[in-house]
């Protein structure tokens, strides 16, 4: 969209629980690039792979993925 | 990392490598066939022959290598999965954008010179063909890197 920009806390969420890019990207069903371009903001993921992602930290999309 | 995260990482790197190798063989091999066959009009070059023959030769065992990879994860659906995700479909959707954005510059280019030479069909066509196969496997090489 533009004017917009997605932001996450991925990155934040991972260190939490310890967790490794290669780790998430396993149970997300991504690679690891992908992880990465994602959390960096490079690529804006499609609707299952950011409810695939906030499943696998136990949480809402918002509280991943917010628009500023 | 886990054993299935250094399986895919190991398989997505070798099939980097093998696109890679791919894409020189097929520029070797058709780049020179076509220098050869169309712009040496009188005389055709033993030298570049060979050159062209050795392309075809390092473009067949990439082809050959690409296809034990997808051999080698064919029977696990999760690897096919992660190999194939979104971020792999959109960089192959914009390579095969970006060809077809080169095939429509070479074919008006091309358009452009028949007014001043006389370019065969054949001709033209080979050139876009090897345009559009280099631009799609190139800039999807590049898109993944």
């Amino acid at each position: 969209m533009e004017g917009f920009k997605l932001l996450n806390t991925i990155k934040v969420e991972r260190a939490k629980l310890n967790m490794t890019q290669a780790d998430l990207a396993l149970k997300v069903g991504v690679s690891r690039k992908t992880i990465n371009t994602i959390e960096t903001g490079k690529f804006v993921p499609s609707t299952i792979t950011a409810l695939r992602i906030s499943k696998a930290f136990n949480l809402k999309v918002e509280d991943i993925f917010n628009l500023k | 990392m886990t054993d299935l995260s250094l399986i895919i990482e190991s398989l997505e790197l070798k099939r980097n490598k093998w696109l890679k190798i791919n894409l020189l063989g097929f520029i070797v091999w058709d780049g020179f066939r076509i220098i050869n066959s169309y712009f040496l009009t009188n005389y055709s070059l033993p030298l570049l022959t060979g050159v062209s023959l050795l392309g075809s030769l390092i473009w067949m065992i990439s082809l050959f290598q690409l296809f034990k990879v997808g051999k080698e994860m064919k029977n696990n659906y999760k690897i096919i999965q992660i190999m194939n995700d979104e971020l792999v479909k959109m960089n192959r959707l914009k390579s095969l954008t970006f060809a077809f954005i080169i095939v429509l510059i070479v074919q008006a280019i091309i358009i452009m010179f028949s007014f001043l030479y006389n370019i065969p069909a054949i001709v033209g066509a080979e050139i876009t063909v090897f345009s559009a196969v280099m631009t799609a496997i190139g800039s999807f090489i590049y898109y993944q890197k």
